[in-house]
């Protein structure tokens, strides 16, 4: 029987600091195990496809699809280096993971397996200001509709 | 009969190009519309030919800009101008983006849009990736101005060379009529652009530029002669457009004489060359011609124009028929089907004499700038992302459109009315 509380954290990257500052203020972190996650989700490659697309277009040569593999590999390790620093002194344990694929069903699969206990997300994922009321982004929604355990959305 | 044929085979045509069925590429099925265009009797073999043929200016051209952007890609010249920008930015978001933006004006001014869709978006994304900015921001801003700044110069965009073509337009009277024009396109789409993402650009990098400058130059003397031959090329470029010479002769002469360069500096690279020169793209536009020259000998595009011009009374009128009816077209069926309907159409006596020059500037302005309003001028890619939106994926795809929405009709209505004024 675990005695720690297990707590995941999406990591984006751009709101670490605020993300970590709003989960210890909600949830008892001293004791818990911190699982931060990084996802390279497919959403920006596909933007990326869509605005390059031109009649009779090409994929990329190979040395192009590499460094934008290695950029994106290499933003997930920065941004999980960063989060670790910032969470080991306000948790008990840390652990990192970078993982590919859908943001919300990657972490809800999880979440699953791993028998997580709180996941915290930030509520919107849009990169830019809303012009309409404020939703949730389409990760966030996800999760919150399918997670197997309690979700914290952050503002 | 005949006209019903040739419509319903163009329609059926581009329906597929827009829906790729079984994810059919353009070129085939736009191919295949051809073909049945042919065979259906809609255009005789000899016509369809000529139609081909006579279009060798923009064919050349195209092969051109392809070897140009394949070479100077090898050389690492985009990279390189992508490293000035983030260097000049000085590890602010907010500059960046700004820089980004110049950067594909630049590039779209003497290197055509293409080639800043196609090779600084890739550049541009990897950097922000890599830098923890926000990608999105900067993937709008080289779409945008990809268009906004593509009247700037007859080869800016491939458009402008079809639509010169038929306009025999020198490049004084060109500038006089669409150079205010374009730059105020550009002033709209930047100030848009850095309003709206002021607040998520805010963010702050480290970026160790000087190496990242010196990895994109690291062979000099590949590099130099490759930056040298570009900027021989753009010279070309406003000399021959000055003198009316055949664009598609000096740019497959530039690319050809840049591809000399990298052969003899051995640093050809087979998966460049395979990545930007696209035979299917020749296959595509030749088949629109063919679908365009069915249209044209039924009658049906000379009708189609007259309708959008029958109002117009003056240069103004007609510059507002022309822009607002291609910047229609281009976002219901793609810019290069398009604008050759507006094209066939006044070509075939659907436009007045006296109104065809303020109308085909009017039209070529709209066929640049309207694509924005979608970003890339396709319905398919409006469905397309749909779809994916529903999937759960983050792509921002009504950003994009609210984009489009605040920027094409502040773009086309500013060029609208500055190209009206220079007809006065």
């Amino acid at each position: 029987m675990r005695e720690s509380v297990r707590v995941l954290l999406v990591v984006d990257g751009l709101h670490t600091r605020e993300l970590l500052s709003s989960v210890s203020r909600t949830a008892p972190l001293t004791e818990a195990e911190l699982w931060l996650v990084y996802v390279r989700g497919p959403g920006p490659r596909v933007g990326l496809d869509m605005v390059r697309h031109r009649p009779g277009g090409h994929p990329l040569p190979p040395d192009r699809e590499r460094g934008l593999d290695e950029a994106e590999a290499a933003r997930g390790v920065d941004a999980l280096a960063e989060a670790q620093a910032l969470a080991r002194p306000i948790a008990a344990a840390v652990r990192t993971l970078q993982l590919e694929g859908e943001l919300g069903r990657v972490v809800c699969d999880l979440a699953q397996v791993e028998g997580i206990d709180l996941i915290a997300i930030r509520a919107g994922g849009r990169d830019q200001p809303p012009m309409g009321p404020r939703s949730l982004g389409p990760a966030a929604r996800y999760i919150a509709d399918h997670s197997p355990c309690p979700v914290l959305l952050i503002r | 009969m005949h006209s019903a044929i040739a419509a319903v085979i163009f329609a059926a045509a581009l329906i597929t190009v827009i829906v790729r069925p079984w994810r059919l590429g353009e070129a085939w099925s736009a191919a295949a519309g051809a073909v049945l265009m042919v065979l259906a009797g809609g255009v005789s073999i000899s016509s369809a030919a000529s139609a081909v043929a006579s279009e060798w200016n923009l064919f050349l051209f195209f092969l051109g800009l392809m070897l140009t952007a394949a070479v100077a890609d090898m050389a690492g010249f985009f990279d390189w101008a992508a490293s000035l920008a983030v260097a000049a930015a000085g590890g602010s978001g907010r500059r960046l983006l700004f820089n980004v933006l110049v950067v594909g004006t630049l590039i779209t001014t003497f290197l055509s849009n293409d080639a800043t869709a196609v090779i600084l978006t890739p550049i541009v994304y990897t950097i922000a990736t890599r830098l923890r900015l926000r990608v999105m921001p900067y993937m709008f801003a080289v779409s945008f101005i990809a268009n906004a700044a593509s009247m700037t110069l007859p080869i800016s965009n491939p458009i402008n060379v079809l639509t010169g073509d038929t306009l025999r337009a020198p490049l004084r009277v060109y500038e006089g009529h669409l150079l205010a024009a374009s730059l105020a396109s550009v002033a709209i789409t930047v100030t848009i652009l850095m309003a709206v993402f002021w607040r998520t650009t805010n963010g702050t990098f480290q970026y160790d530029w000087r190496n990242s400058l010196a990895r994109a130059s690291a062979d000099p003397g590949f590099f130099r002669p490759v930056v040298a031959g570009l900027f021989v090329l753009a010279a070309a470029y406003v000399v021959g457009s000055a003198l009316l010479w055949p664009l598609g002769v000096i740019a497959v002469a530039g690319g050809t004489g840049l591809l000399a360069i990298a052969v003899i500096r051995r640093k050809v690279s087979c998966e460049h060359l395979r990545a930007h020169v696209s035979p299917s793209l020749f296959i595509y536009i030749a088949a629109l011609f063919i679908l365009v020259r069915g249209l044209e000998d039924a009658g049906i595009t000379a009708a189609l124009i007259s309708g959008t011009v029958a109002r117009a009374s003056d240069a103004a009128s007609a510059v507002a028929s022309g822009l607002l009816g291609s910047a229609a077209a281009c976002n219901l069926v793609n810019n290069l089907p398009g604008v050759l309907l507006f094209i066939s159409g006044a070509q075939a006596g659907g436009v007045p004499a006296a109104l065809r020059l303020p109308y085909l500037f009017g039209a070529l302005a709209g066929a640049d700038l309207g694509p924005n309003l979608t970003p890339v001028g396709a319905l398919s890619t409006m469905l397309w992302l749909v779809i994916v939106r529903s999937r759960g994926l983050q792509v921002s795809a009504w950003d994009f459109l609210r984009l489009g929405i605040l920027i094409a009709p502040l773009t086309l209505l500013a060029a609208g009315a500055l190209i009206a004024i220079s007809f006065r």
